[in-house]
């Protein structure tokens, strides 16, 4: 298991939204501020604060906090 | 993130940690951006032809960093004219421009080692004639960064892409010349960024293949501590004074405790030597026009006589506008000169080799901008040169800004005129053509694609699925409009996506889509007059449309004003439109050959 308070601490940097906000309801529909752009530095950061190597296929599938959680927590489990 | 959280009250010692984890950078800079005090501003504008995005975190980190705050505004991807244009009603006071060669035509470099001689000059004069356009509209601008080209593979034994490197030399060339003519530019050098961090750290291909971005993180750092340093000296933020302490700062050694003639200091050996370059260092800089100035604790009249009768001192009575010798503390030593001299703390560099001197300077009147002479001697003349940087770096004599101030002054109405045919016979020499297709059954699943990603320039951001694109095409009262554009650089491809619904007897614009890589040629005023005319001719009376107001689409907000549809309503960011069409002519675009095959 990762830990959430990390995962909204590293989301809420990114998008510019209060970490406390972020939850499994959050998602690209929910965020305004959540566009491509966004999605890149998202994925830049999660990388460094979790140390994994998300996998290019999935990149484009990370749009909501649940998925982003489980992507993760599966290249964590890998090792 | 791993690291621990700030541990000063304001965290800016924190945020200058070199290679802090961008979630950590941009949530610190958030908040001391938040917290502190008003600072001063500088208004950056970004213009680049790939993903620059990151780049604003970094220049809002090291403006912190170096006592303001950056306010950036990102351009449109790919640009540079709109942008500039965009940039000077924002009030931008320092522009970025980059070009990323790759990216400059498809796969350019790849390119490049097969183009023949005319296709490489063709390359040159479309960068030449688009550059100067570029940065005669952003002449009012303060300053302009504008980047070096450089490569993207990897360098190999040297020789093997001598082809490639010498076109990109002479493409350099092209933005040397430029700049030359243009006093308000400086050149970045992006490629000595590159070499210092190595491709790898400076690189991301996936970022560069997905997403139009090829430069890290850790490439933006030092980016924006090339850019920050050279602004501020630049117009945008002047220094005019230099407040020297004495011991160990001009010379070597203390003075209460040395003899005067035990003092290191002198041409020849070390460490002397080195206090001896940095007088030289400050000499040059007074004869510039920078204020100098003592602050030392010390006894007034011992330091009189070393500035009166040393041998080797470079630096005499005469240089030094305000001194303050004396055993009061230096805050308020640094607070008398600033009273004296008339000028703002923030006006002033700070130089002591106490690490306690610099803390309570920098504690008490952080606008101060307070350097701390290192305690190894060879690491000092890095420092000066850094100290030298805060004053000149902009390389702008007040001779060329003057030159700059009467571009300013310059008649407008003469110098517009000439400029837009100079835009017209740019985009002209460009020829550009638009094809459009109707209900082009191959192209389904490239339509539906384009609605669903595009976000900027996209009217009513409707999403269509492939399904419904096919449907949309065999409806009889629906039509799917592909736009096709190309220029003689190449073919751009399936860019743009308008859909029509015919609903009681008028024609509505259910869909208008453009990529952004075609935005701000005209192509999106180019596609309407046979729309109309198809319209008209089928005994469509009126034509409506809408804006539908995302958070991402602000940029389209007035284009039917623009097109010259009249304004129905507007409320709660929902603008309708509806114009009678025998009253409407689509805008005719000189510069675009538009073919149809309807």
């Amino acid at each position: 298991m990762i830990s959430e308070t990390k995962l909204r601490q590293v989301i809420g940097a990114v998008l510019d939204v209060e970490p406390t906000g972020i939850g499994p309801g959050t998602s690209t529909d929910t965020v305004p501020s959540w566009d491509s752009l966004k999605h890149m530095r998202l994925i830049i950061a999660l990388e460094e604060a979790f140390d994994v190597t998300i996998p290019d296929d999935e990149v484009v599938t990370m749009t909501s906090y649940a998925i982003i959680k489980l992507v993760i927590e599966e290249q964590l489990g890998k090792r | 993130m791993s690291a621990p959280p700030a541990q000063s009250p304001t965290g800016l010692d924190r945020l200058a940690t070199p290679g802090l984890e961008m979630s950590e950078v941009m949530a610190l800079v958030a908040r001391i951006e938040r917290e502190t005090l008003p600072l001063r501003t500088i208004a950056f504008g970004l213009s680049a032809n790939v993903t620059v995005d990151v780049l604003e975190t970094y220049l809002r980190r090291q403006a912190l960093l170096d006592g303001y705050q950056a306010v950036v505004h990102a351009g449109l991807y790919a640009d540079h004219l709109g942008n500039m244009r965009r940039f000077r009603e924002a009030g931008v006071e320092v522009v970025v421009l980059l070009n990323f060669l790759d990216n400059l035509l498809p796969s350019l470099e790849a390119r490049l080692s097969t183009m023949d001689d005319a296709a490489l000059l063709a390359l040159r004069r479309k960068l030449r004639d688009e550059m100067q356009l570029v940065l005669d509209e952003a002449r009012g601008t303060n300053q302009i960064f504008l980047g070096l080209l450089h490569r993207y593979a990897l360098p190999s034994a040297a020789g093997l892409h001598a082809r490639v490197d010498a076109a990109v030399e002479e493409l350099n060339q092209v933005l040397r010349e430029q700049a030359g003519a243009h006093p308000n530019v400086r050149l970045l050098q992006p490629a000595e960024i590159v070499s210092q961090l190595g491709w790898r750290r400076a690189f991301s291909p996936r970022f560069y293949y997905r997403y139009r971005a090829p430069y890290t993180a850790a490439f933006f750092e030092e980016l924006a501590l090339q850019i920050s340093r050279a602004s501020r000296a630049a117009g945008s933020y002047f220094y005019k004074a230099l407040v020297l302490d004495a011991d160990n700062t001009l010379w070597g050694g203390i003075v209460g405790e040395d003899l005067p003639d035990e003092l290191k200091l002198g041409p020849h050996d070390y460490p002397g030597s080195v206090y001896w370059g940095a007088q030289q260092e400050f000499l040059a800089l007074q004869k510039r026009g920078v204020l100098l100035c003592l602050c030392s604790k010390n006894n007034a009249a011992e330091v009189e006589t070393i500035l009166a009768n040393h041998p080797e001192m470079v630096l005499r009575e005469q240089h030094f506008v305000a001194k303050r010798v004396n055993w009061d503390d230096k805050v308020t030593n640094l607070r008398r000169i600033a009273a004296d001299l008339n000028i703002g703390l923030d006006a002033m560099v700070y130089l002591d080799d106490s690490a306690f001197e610099c803390e309570a300077v920098r504690g008490q009147i952080p606008m101060v901008r307070t350097l701390q002479v290192p305690a190894n001697v060879y690491e000092y003349p890095a420092l000066v040169q850094h100290v030298k940087e805060l004053f000149l770096a902009g390389g702008i004599s007040s001779e060329s800004a003057a030159k700059t101030e009467q571009y300013r002054l310059r008649s407008l109405a003469e110098d517009e005129r000439k400029r837009f045919a100079n835009q017209e016979e740019y985009l002209a020499s460009l020829g550009l053509s638009v094809e459009m297709r109707l209900g082009e059954q191959k192209a389904i699943k490239r339509i539906a694609e384009l609605t669903q990603k595009s976000n900027q320039f996209n009217l009513t951001t409707r999403r269509y699925s492939e399904g419904q694109i096919r449907e949309l095409m065999q409806s009889a009262t629906a039509e799917v409009y592909s736009i096709h554009v190309s220029d003689k650089f190449g073919d751009s491809g399936l860019t743009g996506v308008v859909i029509l619904r015919y609903e009681d007897g008028d024609v509505v614009v259910d869909t208008c889509v453009l990529s952004c890589r075609v935005i701000g040629r005209g192509i999106e005023f180019s596609v309407w007059a046979p729309l109309f005319e198809r319209a008209a001719a089928r005994g469509i009376r009126a034509i409506r449309a809408q804006y539908l107001a995302t958070a991402k689409n602000a940029q389209v907000r007035d284009f039917y004003d623009r097109l010259g549809l009249p304004l129905a309503s507007d409320c709660e960011g929902q603008r309708t439109y509806r114009g009678t069409l025998s009253q409407l002519q689509g805008p005719t675009v000189p510069h675009i050959e538009v073919v149809h095959d309807f």
